[in-house]
């Protein structure tokens, strides 16, 4: 039970990032690996615009001391934005190559994100203050972290969000109708670049707002904070069945707390916890290949 | 705690490397009115000086630039002044050898200072031996290196001799019985654990839960449950300052305030940062503590800090050690003859160095007192008991 509590929080936050991996799978059919690197640039930028004083490239300059609220805003429009730019210049000129290119220049875009972030901030964790929220919340017997509570509210509320979007709205139809046949789509009057684009800043939101929560939680951000959460979500995407959002964010409910019970129940389990987890979503998608939400993809001929 | 995997900072620049050639050859070669009649006497000095893991390699080069400088401005060794011949090994095992050959040709050479990597020293360990060409290590940590030649010393404590030290202070002097203890998944957690673990044996304690993490891990909650589940006294932690601070913040964030150990690698500023508040009152060790008031430390400390314009690290500090027993060795033996020098190398007791007081076991290891320090006020205050 507390492992389950203990694994929500940041199973929520996989779930975030996993919804934006399945998203851009829906549409363009390609693994946006950069994805680790919006969440980072998220919780990195609203980490420096909350600062008095920042070092860039080990320059000290001032900040700009946003208030908290600003500050988050300013992390969402940087994840944005880069997601958007990335876009623009990576992906879209090779609209019709290979689908195996556009996934090495994901590779090599998350690789070059990362170095500049390293380049900017440094290789060391910078401290993000936790915020202050007082004891823990004792439910049944379970001990349950007000952060905890906050994080997953969040996440869920936003996810609740971006499928309503996608659900009810003029441009979610189109999203749809673009992940359904790009072709067919276009013939019907949408603009599907920028139906890709859109889709690219939303889900950029979505990993932004991740990486912002996982900073808070973690008290820390840093250049390479993305790597594994990213390579987390992407596994979290596929046992949820990638392309759908509810799977996604599921998966990743599911990975976060398998992780927690590795740690607890397997003796040396914290040490492998990874290899654990990872091993479990194994053996659940031997048994549903689809993913848990998902639907069997027909190939149609 | 020096393994590859250390290494995470400083990317050097050819400018810093060449700012720093250039300074040390002014330094030492400018005054050589101080010398003796026979000319300098060179020091050997390898380590890994360029690439990714260079910073520990230049940091102990600060530290002996700094040393030799203070000895020849005091009349130098035997009436002659100390020069540096600096070797790059850029961080690779198969340049052991070769510079361990070049080192031993040199005849001038009386020892040899320095080492980023353990491997590099073992790979040319058998040349510096057949030659009789002693060494003062300073940042080499491997157990493979105790005992494993006459010739080799070292002013760092192996990991195993810290964790066994934490130990002691731990069950002695905070009185403490049952332990839970947290580290990380490679040589350097592990080193430092399982001589923690059999020294809180020994004293009579227990070890309630042991358990690994990977670096890298964030979420400990469940990890600090099974920790806390029997609960200990206290929590030992051997690990860096990244995983180290997020335990401290979730052990607090479980509710309890049990009191929390941790070994070198959390004796960094940046741990203070990562932890905030929960810091407070943790106690950590490490070899060297610029914040140390020994008349040793506080005056080599305001040197370092005059000559670069920043405080010194552990790495520095104790190269400069080791340049300090290889001068007096060489006093004491009365020559630059390897086999003399060698022996008062051994010989030495209770040195008193800026890193406490340095003697060496029969295996060529440092023996002597860890500086353990409590966080307070977001300062590490070097504990006096």
């Amino acid at each position: 039970m507390q492992e389950i509590i203990n694994g929500l929080a940041v199973g929520g936050i996989y779930g975030l990032l996993a919804v934006a991996f399945s998203v851009v799978y829906g549409v363009l059919g390609m693994v946006n690996f950069a994805f680790g690197e919006i969440f980072m640039f998220g919780a990195v930028g609203a980490l420096v615009a909350g600062q008095t004083n920042i070092l860039i490239a080990d320059a000290s300059i001032d900040g700009p001391a946003l208030p908290a609220w600003a500050a988050i805003m300013f992390g969402l429009i940087v994840g944005s934005l880069i997601g958007w730019l990335i876009e623009r210049i990576a992906y879209r000129p090779l609209r019709n190559a290979p689908i195996l290119s556009m996934l090495i220049t994901a590779i090599a875009v998350s690789m070059l994100l990362r170095a500049v972030a390293t380049f900017l901030f440094g290789a060391a964790q910078l401290p993000v203050p936790r915020p202050e929220l007082g004891e823990a919340l004792n439910i049944f017997g379970a001990r349950v972290q007000r952060i905890d509570v906050i994080v997953l509210a969040v996440a869920v509320a936003v996810t609740l969000a971006f499928w309503a979007v996608i659900r009810f709205t003029p441009i979610g139809r189109a999203i749809r109708a673009t992940a359904e046949n790009k072709d067919a789509a276009r013939l019907m009057g949408i603009g599907v670049d920028r139906v890709i684009s859109t889709t690219f800043v939303l889900g950029s939101a979505l990993a932004a707002v991740a990486g912002l929560l996982y900073s808070q939680r973690y008290g820390f951000a840093a250049a390479t904070m993305g790597f594994l959460p990213g390579l987390k979500a992407l596994v979290a995407a596929v046992l949820g069945g990638i392309g759908s959002i509810p799977g996604a964010f599921v998966g990743g409910l599911v990975l976060g707390v398998s992780e927690e019970l590795a740690a607890s129940y397997v003796p040396q389990g914290s040490a492998y916890r990874d290899v654990i987890a990872f091993g479990i979503l194994v053996i659940i998608l031997w048994l549903r290949p689809q993913g848990l939400l998902g639907r069997r993809e027909v190939q149609k001929v | 705690m020096l393994s590859k995997r250390t290494a995470k900072l400083a990317v050097v620049t050819g400018v810093a490397l060449l700012a720093l050639s250039a300074c040390s050859s002014g330094g030492s070669g400018g005054n050589g009115d101080g010398g003796g009649a026979e000319g300098a006497i060179p020091l050997g000095y390898t380590a890994t000086l360029s690439g990714d893991f260079a910073s520990y390699g230049l940091e102990m080069r600060e530290g002996i630039d700094l040393a030799i400088e203070e000895i020849n401005a005091d009349g130098g060794v035997l009436d002659r002044d100390l020069t540096l011949e600096g070797v790059d090994d850029e961080g690779k095992p198969a340049n052991g050898p070769v510079i361990a050959q070049e080192f031993c040709d040199n005849a001038e050479i009386p020892v040899v200072l320095g080492f980023s990597f353990s491997s590099v020293a073992l790979s040319g360990l058998p040349i510096y031996t057949q030659c009789g060409l002693p060494i003062i290590a300073s940042a080499v940590t491997s157990p493979e290196l105790s005992g494993a030649s006459d010739i080799f010393f070292r002013t760092v404590f192996t990991d195993a001799y810290q964790g066994a030290e934490a130990a002691k202070f731990i069950s002695e002097n905070r009185g403490v019985k049952k332990v839970a203890v947290l580290y990380q998944q490679d040589d350097y957690g592990k080193g430092v654990a399982d001589a923690f673990t059999e020294g809180i044996e020994k004293a009579g304690g227990t070890v309630t839960s042991s358990q690994a993490y990977q670096l890298g891990t964030v979420n400990f909650a469940s990890t600090v449950d099974t920790a806390l589940k029997d609960d200990p006294d206290a929590v030992f932690i051997g690990g860096f300052y990244t995983e180290a601070g997020k335990i401290v913040n979730q052990v607090r964030d479980a509710g309890s305030d049990v009191p929390i150990f941790a070994s070198d690698g959390a004796a960094s500023p940046l741990f203070i940062e990562l932890a905030g508040a929960n810091a407070e009152g943790v106690e950590v060790y490490s070899a060297f503590s610029a914040s140390d008031d020994s008349p040793e430390a506080a005056a080599f400390v305001e040197a370092f800090t005059k000559k670069y314009d920043k405080e010194p690290s552990s790495w520095a500090a104790l190269a400069y050690d080791a340049t300090y027993i290889a001068a007096q060795a060489m006093e004491t033996a009365g020559s630059t003859d390897r086999a003399a020098v060698t022996k008062a190398i051994a010989a030495t007791k209770g040195f008193p160095g800026v890193s406490g007081e340095i003697s060496f076991d029969d295996q060529g290891n440092r023996v002597g007192n860890l500086t353990f320090q409590r966080i307070e006020d977001g300062a590490f205050v070097v504990i006096k008991e």
